[in-house]
């Protein structure tokens, strides 16, 4: 399984990369993109099986990425794992058809609570 | 403040709620954030901030909309290097000094996403803004300070009328 991880934090990318790590969901391999656009790239050339994003990124926030890619007709399975954690905020996620929104800070354990109902 | 899974019945926005970003909840963040994500050593009692210098690094994130605050977190480049040595399990001699800005921005990002929650209003959580300490700091601000392994790290919160 290959899974695009999206955030403009090189840090944060690593600590989400860190984390699946420990987590027990199998065989995948990261792939990374500092941007929506650097995403939607990934997602044409490198296929990924989910997509793990931010939600407050510059240029392209995480929700237009998410509106982006179903909009050119992909279901990919779509999470946000993000600092953000409105009411409001995980209204705009759900309705974009986002699966989960994992509010930082993060442990194993909730992002493998997050990940075990799309993967199962 | 637990990490939760999109809850499909999340109340609307509730425009009279003015539950006020206390120490304790402020506590609560830095805790989580470090001890939770980061695997960092941290007293979650507030101690006595210390003194900033021209030196300190400081990252900024601001909420605006229904109700605005501006929340600043600020180390010395020691402990921001600390901080992003956990934050990408490398090094200090290994970290670029971006990384270790990059690093200081993500704790302010995460607090500020936490306020927002709190506020649970119609808002709006500005990009990290790091650098060195811009001076004056806001006035009549809560300011909070948290042992670090040994160091301080401090946490400015100001709420703001519109």
């Amino acid at each position: 399984m290959k899974i695009l991880i999206v955030d403009d934090s090189k840090a944060m990318r690593m600590i989400v990369s860190r984390t699946l790590k420990q987590t027990d969901i199998g065989n995948f391999t990261v792939i990374e993109a500092g941007s929506g656009v650097e995403a939607l790239e990934k997602l044409e050339s490198e296929s990924p099986d989910l997509i793990l994003s931010d939600w407050n990124m510059p240029e392209m926030k995480g929700i237009e990425l998410l509106q982006k890619v179903r909009e050119a007709g992909n279901n990919i399975r779509f999470g946000f794992i993000t600092s953000e954690s409105s009411a409001e905020t995980r209204k705009q996620a759900t309705e974009a058809g986002a699966a989960f929104l994992v509010t930082k800070p993060f442990t194993a354990d909730s992002i493998q609570a997050a990940l075990e109902p799309i993967l199962s | 403040m637990q990490p939760f899974a999109i809850d499909q019945t999340a109340s609307e926005p509730n425009e009279n709620d003015t539950t006020p970003v206390t120490v304790d909840l402020i506590a609560q963040m830095v805790d989580n954030l470090f001890t939770a994500m980061l695997e960092l050593d941290i007293d979650s009692s507030p101690v006595e901030p210390p003194q900033l210098s021209d030196e300190t690094l400081s990252a900024t994130v601001q909420v605006s909309g229904d109700r605005n605050a501006i929340i600043q977190v600020f180390a010395s480049h020691d402990l921001a290097t600390k901080i992003a040595t956990a934050m990408f399990a490398i090094e200090a001699e290994e970290l670029a000094e971006e990384e270790i800005l990059d690093a200081l921005g993500e704790v302010v990002n995460v607090i500020g996403g936490n306020v927002k929650g709190i506020f649970d209003q119609e808002c709006a959580l500005s990009l990290p803004c790091v650098g060195v300490i811009q001076q004056p700091l806001p006035e009549d601000a809560m300011t909070v300070a948290f042992d670090l392994g040994g160091e301080a790290i401090t946490v400015l919160f100001k709420e703001r009328t519109k």
